[in-house]
This record gives structure tokens, sequence and C-alpha cells, in this order.
């Protein structure tokens, strides 16, 4: 007997071939809203719980900036087009939305996981595709093997040799020991390995490696270990904004004097929560960044930013910055495309960043240098506190330090 | 000579042919025809998700064998896919090995692989075996993170592009071809093991193992059997993945691909090739389906509400599979069967 739920069930399915098939044909790509637009894509992550928390202010960061940017009158007049797709942190959903994207006349790609990245940007090469990323490091930087990925900002390792040059200043003179924790992923490995390299380089002995998970909720026995077993003056830590809050506060516990042991920690760990979730134990945690905090209201970009979003609910965020940050150096690169007369293409793209020599790019990162030879772009990174003042937030430490 | 009406079989012989009518044969051959000249004008996007899906194919046929035909649940198959990845780009980058012997090689050491895993394993079964064999998936993925003088680490191995004498599958139109004919000799292979004593005796083990052993299925020999066959898929799954990534890191074969493997498996049909075959499709396809709905369509009609769509996209993949599990918990393939059976009578009711 044939049975009215079947009938339904049948009917779904049928609906679902239907748009699949609509995929495959390209029912549903949506072409340029005017054939005068300079098309933008992008993933990000929007959505798993993975890396959303960087990922969605990345991406709206970057959305923000051009939807501004068309508000002024966009590229000479021409409307810059920011297509978004969320690749919930999945390789294979991010660069099945590189193939959607590449489909349609794109002058640039914005990745977000490193996995992924590493695979588009061979890609984008051979489309001649601009390629950028929310994640900056080193090892996506070399130009002869991703002659289009562009890092806008100081890399990843960049930031830890201007923390350990901050320390090394700070306590000239006395004898250094270090020691780190990170999460024993991908990310905790790449980050541990840059520091060890160059604390090796400089002969700064390592007294202790802990790992710490970015979703550990107790880090007691690692900071018990640090305590009795080795004796840093500093303490590395590539973490995210809830595991370091941990850290401090069970470094705190076990009786390690914050004050005279430095705890640093990168831009992951950039949050406007931390004073809410450490409490005093933050207090004395230095953050550093490749990018200017939206406190710094005096710098031309971070004008730009508030004025953006005026009367808007909005959550301040370090990513958000960095993701305005691309974008702008990206625009920047399009008007000296249109203004040379030439068409608005990926390779013309590349050549047009290439000239760019301090850029000062609105006080966001520091002075923007590009070459055929080199593909990061800037070399400055900044320090902050979290700002027990405002109980949000961050003060600022530093200005721009050039690790060597 | 009398001459007989239906489908009527004299001998054994008749009866194992897997087309058995001329219409189901010219079925199969019109849809291997249809699927070979789909890559010749499908967009690259496209040939991109069908080479994604001939994987996932593979990959979940192997799981079948395990979990739907055995009963042996397991959250290992994504790291076995990652082993057979690794696997495949050291044989071709470090002992130089042509696609064609890595391939095959990569399936055997994925297998002997899961063997060490599986063989105690074997001891337990249900929450025990998944628990076991999640800590194999954890255990690898260690592994693949941490041993860099063999796996580079977290910096990703590259691997060069698939070649057979001097032929380069650097396109995904080129690699669309190599993907279907392993898909199609997956299939093949699957349904006739499944269709042996093999077969037979890994149904009889998961459903009722007790029995099985009393009537003389060596529980210790076929689940083995069972291991080794769904790991040996897996490695092959794995190995084409490598080769059209052009990259493998331990980022691509987290615990959560165990879980979509899983996921395939039970929308598409516990115990059944089709069902590997549909459960793919729909695991691969649903998210761009979504995307597709919310990002594009709804958009524009409810502009304001676009800052919750990708997290409405996660909720509504979640839910689709929950109601798949509540109204159809035997599958897509279900369904497929019984609207088959329902025309083979059409338009009578009986």
């Amino acid at each position: 007997m044939f049975d009215r739920l079947l009938i339904v069930k049948v009917a779904v399915v049928f609906l679902m071939v239907l748009t699949f098939t609509s995929i495959f044909f390209g029912l549903g790509d949506r072409a340029a809203a005017s054939e005068n637009d300079i098309l933008i894509a992008q993933v990000g992550d929007l959505s798993a719980p993975a890396t959303s928390w960087a990922g969605e202010p990345f991406a709206y960061g970057v959305r923000d900036y051009f939807t501004y940017l068309n508000s002024k009158g966009g590229v000479s007049g021409r409307k810059v087009r920011h297509l978004l797709s969320d690749g919930a942190y999945s390789i294979p959903r991010e660069t099945a939305a590189f193939k959607k994207f590449s489909m349609q006349n794109i002058v640039v790609f914005i990745d977000w996981a490193t996995g992924a990245a590493l695979q588009i940007a061979p890609m984008c090469a051979e489309k001649k595709i601009v390629n950028f990323g929310g994640a900056p490091l080193e090892i996506l930087s070399d130009p002869t093997k991703y002659p289009y990925r562009f890092i806008h900002s100081a890399t990843y390792e960049q930031c830890w040799r201007a923390i350990i040059a901050y320390q090394l200043q700070k306590k000239q003179g006395e004898k250094q020991a270090a020691a780190l924790t990170y999460p024993d992923s991908g990310f905790g490995r790449v980050n541990a390995d840059a520091i060890r390299a160059y604390l090796t380089k400089i002969n700064i002995p390592i007294v202790d490696e802990e790992i710490v998970d970015f979703k550990a909720l107790d880090a007691t026995p690692q900071m018990l270990k640090m305590k009795i077993r080795s004796n840093p003056t500093f303490v590395l830590n590539a973490q995210v904004q809830p595991s370091i809050s941990v850290i401090m506060r069970d470094a705190e516990k076990v009786g390690i004097n914050t004050e005279k042991i430095q705890f640093y920690a990168p831009l992951n760990a950039l949050g406007m929560d931390l004073p809410k979730l450490g409490g005093s134990s933050v207090k004395n945690l230095i953050l550093s960044s490749p990018f200017s905090d939206v406190s710094e209201s005096d710098l031309a970009g971070i004008k730009e930013i508030v004025e953006f979003n005026a009367g808007k609910k909005w959550e301040p965020s370090v990513w958000y910055v960095h993701g305005w940050a691309a974008a702008r150096v990206i625009a920047e690169g399009l008007h000296r495309v249109v203004q040379k007369g030439e068409k608005v293409t990926g390779e013309n793209l590349k050549k047009a960043l290439e000239t760019l020599n301090d850029f000062e790019n609105g006080g966001l990162t520091s002075p923007i240098t590009f070459s055929s030879s080199n593909h990061i772009g800037a070399y400055g990174v900044k320090l902050f506190r979290p700002d027990f003042n405002k109980m949000k937030g961050l003060e600022k430490l530093s200005g721009w330090i050039f690790p060597k | 000579m009398p001459e007989f009406c239906g489908d009527i079989r004299e001998n054994y012989f008749q009866d194992e042919p897997i087309f058995k009518t001329r219409s189901i044969r010219f079925c199969v051959i019109t849809l291997v025809v249809i699927l070979g000249l789909l890559g010749t004008f499908l967009s690259e996007y496209s040939l991109y998700l069908l080479v994604i899906i001939g994987i996932a194919v593979i990959g979940a046929i192997g799981l079948n064998f395990i979990t739907g035909f055995t009963g042996m649940i397991s959250l290992g198959h994504g790291a076995f896919i990652g082993v057979g990845a690794y696997s495949a780009a050291i044989l071709t980058d470090r002992l130089g090995l042509p696609f064609i012997i890595s391939l095959p090689l990569s399936g055997l050491i994925t297998c002997c692989i899961g063997m060490i895993f599986g063989l105690p394993s074997l001891r337990v079964k249900g929450l025990y075996l998944l628990i076991a064999t999640m800590a194999a998936q954890l255990i690898i993925n260690f592994l693949m993170l941490n041993w860099r003088s063999l796996t580079m680490g977290a910096y990703g191995y590259a691997i060069p592009p698939a070649s057979i004498l001097g032929f380069v599958f650097d396109s995904d139109q080129k690699y669309y071809y190599l993907v279907l004919i392993f898909v199609l000799l997956s299939v093949l292979a699957g349904t006739n093991i499944r269709r042996s004593r093999y077969g037979r005796a890994f149904v009889s083990i998961r459903d009722h193992d007790i029995a099985a052993d009393l009537v003389g299925v060596s529980l210790l020999k076929y689940k083995t059997i069972a291991f080794a066959i769904g790991t040996f898929y897996a490695g092959i799954a794995g190995a084409l993945l490598a080769h059209h990534s052009g990259v493998v890191s331990p980022e691509h074969f987290p615990l959560s691909l165990s879980i979509e493997y899983l996921a395939m498996i039970i929308v598409g049909g516990l115990g059944s090739i089709m069902g590997s075959i549909y459960g793919a499709i729909f695991i691969v396809l649903l998210p761009e389906f979504l995307q597709l709905l919310l990002d594009e369509y709804m958009v524009e009609l409810i502009p304001t509400a676009a800052a919750f769509f990708p997290q409405v996209n996660q909720i509504l993949f979640g839910c689709i599979i929950i109601l798949f599990l509540i109204f159809e918990p035997h599958g897509l393939a279900e369904i497929h069967r019984r609207v088959k059976n329902y025309f083979k009578l059409w338009p009578f009711p009986y």
C-alpha cells in the first residue's frame, strides 16, 4: 500500500534533488549586480564553535569596510561587491566556496582556516586571483610558492619576536629563562615551534613547556609544575581569551608571582572580556597584536570604524580591525589599478599591491610595504594590557615595536 | 519449448548476476553514460562537489561494512581516512611510487594500522567499541600532529597530483573521471562482498552474534575481515582525497569527520550499499543547499536576519538529520526501496 507519509517523503526528496540539481547547474549563482562592479569573495568561519569568535568579526570587518567604501563613492566610482560564504572551519567547504566564487569574475579571495589556505593559495596562483587570509602565518608568505598571497600585517612569528624583544629590553642585564604554554593542536604546535626556534637562536633557555587546551577549565597541575620544577622569568602563552584567563587565574592560585614572572599572550588571546573572565589575575598580562585597538580613537582607521558603526549594535574586536585593515589594503591596490587606467584583474591588482611602499593603512597596522619578493606587508607589533579602568577592552602599552 | 512469464531462474548460475534483467542492465549502463557525460559540461565547482561525493561514497561503503553490515560502531573512520591520505603522500613523495601502486598500498597500510586498533577492540562491542575506536581517532590525530619527521606535523604534507603513465590528473574534470572509476569499482566490489558468504556472515553477526557463533560463524575471523575491508576502503578514500587536495594536514581529519561518516550511513541507510551513496550525496550537498537557500535567496527576502543565517544553517543541518532519524530510521535507501516496490506493481495496488 502507498501511504501518505511516503508521498510526503518522496516529495521532500524530490524537492531536494531539484535544488541539488540547481547547485550543479549553477542556477543559484548570482552574477555581479553590474558589469562595472568589482567582485571580492570571502569565506569565513561564521558558525563553527572552533574559531567563529574570531572568524565572524574578521569577515564582517572586511564586509563593512567595503560597504563604507561604497558609501564614499567606491573605487573611483566603481562599487565593490563583497561575496561572503560560511566555511564553518571545514576545509572542503572553504575549498568548495573558492571553486564556486572563482567561476565569477572575482579579483580577490579571502580565506580563513590555515588548512584551507594551504590548498587555496596555489589555486589562487593558478587562476591569478589575489589571496588574503585571516591567519598571518609565515608558512604562507613565500612569494615563489604562493605568488598571489599577501599578508597585510605582522605574522604570528613576528609577534612573538616582538614580545621577546620587549622582555629583553625591559629586563636588560638580567638572565632570562622562558616557559611556554600551548594547546596540542596545529595552532599550538606552529606557534611553539616558532618560539623555540627564535629562543634557541638568541640563546634563551626554555625551562618548561606545558600543554593547556583552548577549552581547558583548569590549568592548576600545569601551573604547579611550572612553579615547582622550573623558574622562568617570563611565560609565553599561545592561547585564546578563555584559556589565558584560566591560566592566569590558576597561576595566581598556586602562588606564581605574575608581577615578577611576566606572562605574555598573542593576538588570539585579545578580547574585550578579559577583565571580566580573568578578574584581577589578568592585570599583569601583556598581549601583543599586529593591529591597533578600537580604543585608539585618534587613528584615522579607527575613526572610520567608529563612524561606520555609530548608532549600530556592534562588538568591538581586534579581529574586526584585522578585517577592516585587510580590506583597506585591498582597496588601496584597487585604487592604484583604476588610477593607472588598467583593467581590474587579479594580475594587475597583484602588481599594484607590490608597489605599496610605507602605505599608512589608517594606523591600523604599521606602514605596509610589499614587493615582488616580499609579500609580508608589515612588521610592527603593539603591546596591550587588559583595561581595568573600564573593566572592558584593552589599554595600550607600547607603540609599534619592530622585531629584528 | 514452454515459455515462462516473469523473472524465472532455473539454476544457480542464472541467479548470480547482480543486474539480473536486461532492463536493469540498460538502466545501469545509461546511468554510467550520464555520469560520464556530466564531466564534459559541468562547472569546476560542480565537479569538485562530485569528486568530494565520490570520495565520501568510497569511505561510507567502508564504514557500512564495519557498522551497517557487522554492527560494530566505529568513531575512528576519519582517522583511518587520514592514514590512507598520509600513506599516499609518503609513498608518492618519499618513495617515488607511482599513483597506481601507491593507491592500493595506501589501502593495505590503512588496513594493517586498522588491525592494530581493531584486533584488541573486537573483544568488545557497543559503546565500549565506540570508545575504543574513538581512542584510535585521537591517537592517530596525535601522531599526525606530532610525528613531524614522518607527517610534517601541522605544516601539512604537499603531494603531487595523481598521474598514470604520464597522464596527470591536475584538473577537477580529469580527477572526476578517475574518482568515478574507483567509485564504480568500489560499489561493484562492495555489492559482491555483501552477496557473498562473507556478507551473510557479517549480517548474522550484526543481527545476533551469539546465534551466529553457535551455528559456526567465527566471530573473530569475520569481525576482523569486516574491519579490514572497511579500513581498506577508508585508505583508498584517503589516498584519493590526498591527491585531490594537493596537501594533507591533521586539520583535514578531525573527530567531526568520523561523525560525519556515521551520519552518512545512518541517513543513507545502514547495511546498504545504495544507502552509502545516498548518504554521501546528502551529507556533502546539504550544507551547500542550505547555503544556497539562506545566503543567496533568503538574504534578499530578509536582509536584516542575514547575520543569523550561518547559525540557522547549522541548526537546520542538525534538525534535518534528526527528522530523518525520526521519520525514516532506515534511511534514504528505504525510501528508494519502497518507491521501487510500489512501481513494480503500479497501477495495481497488490
